[in-house]
């Protein structure tokens, strides 16, 4: 019943957040210019910060594992990092669609764009890492700690855009019209919405396939 | 190509994406079940 709710949220909310990111708010206003294309803004900036809260809940599930045992943390971790990685590509895919149009090159080599390719490829590193190991337990055991480190790549690649130098604006400098703030976070509780959908679908499937492997082992 | 336009594109995409995950809602629900009954099955033979 919890899912079905979530799911009708979701799917009401992110039609508001598109109807209010393409028509009813303004395209954002960046760097003194206000673009049509800007309005990719709004995809965004909620996917950047989905993507750094799924690869922070894989820390917390990996960090759990290791402290509890309990192979639910595991899983968690692993469907967080998967969906953590969907939104990674897509904030890249957005991201040079709109350096594209603000800086002219799809692809600038910029301190946050560099470090956000490295949180992506961390964050693959860490399920193939995953899909080399057959053992369960060692598996979760052995990813957990990998879950962990890699953390490190999401305040290097939020802070690189406020300590270094750049093109990409920082975050913590930008200054938001109301309309601007309503679209960016009715956007924002679309994609969060998104983000536990797909989070409980991708934990339910793994722990299924888990399920199917027991059955098969004890035949 | 308008944002009008652009918004009715994208709410097309968005309700297939959304069809798409309530069919997996449902189709995992229905898995889940049948591995139920599978595991029950073995537990009383």
């Amino acid at each position: 019943v919890k899912i079905k709710v979530l799911l009708s949220f979701l799917f009401v909310v992110m039609l508001i957040a598109l109807y209010f990111g393409l028509i009813y708010c303004p395209a954002p206003e960046i760097e003194g210019k206000t673009l049509d294309v800007y309005r990719i803004f709004y995809l965004h900036f909620p996917q950047g910060i989905t993507c750094y809260l799924a690869f922070t809940l894989t820390a917390i599930g990996s960090a759990l594992y290791l402290k509890k045992r309990d192979l639910k943390w595991d899983q968690l971790a692993y469907s967080s990092a998967i969906v953590g990685l969907l939104f990674c590509f897509l904030v890249i895919v957005t991201g040079s669609i709109w350096a594209k149009e603000a800086w002219g090159v799809y692809w600038h080599w910029d301190p946050r764009e560099t470090t956000t390719l490295i949180l992506f490829f961390a964050y693959l590193a860490y399920v193939g890492f995953r899909a080399s190991i057959v053992e369960r337990e060692k598996r979760a055991r052995l990813a957990a700690v990998v879950g962990i480190l890699a953390i490190v790549c999401v305040p290097l690649s939020y802070f690189s855009a406020v300590y270094m130098l750049g093109l990409h604006p920082s975050p913590l400098k930008m200054v938001y019209r109301p309309l601007t703030r309503v679209g960016m976070y009715t956007s924002l509780l679309a994609f969060l919405a998104l983000m536990i959908v797909l989070i409980h679908f991708s934990t339910k499937i793994e722990e299924l396939s888990e399920r199917i492997k027991l059955i098969l082992m004890e035949k | 190509m308008g944002v009008e336009a652009l918004f009715l594109v994208c709410a097309i995409i968005w309700i297939a994406i959304f069809v798409f995950l309530f069919s997996l809602h449902r189709k995992v629900d229905k898995l889940a079940s049948e591995i139920e009954k599978v595991r029950e099955k073995k537990r009383k033979k």
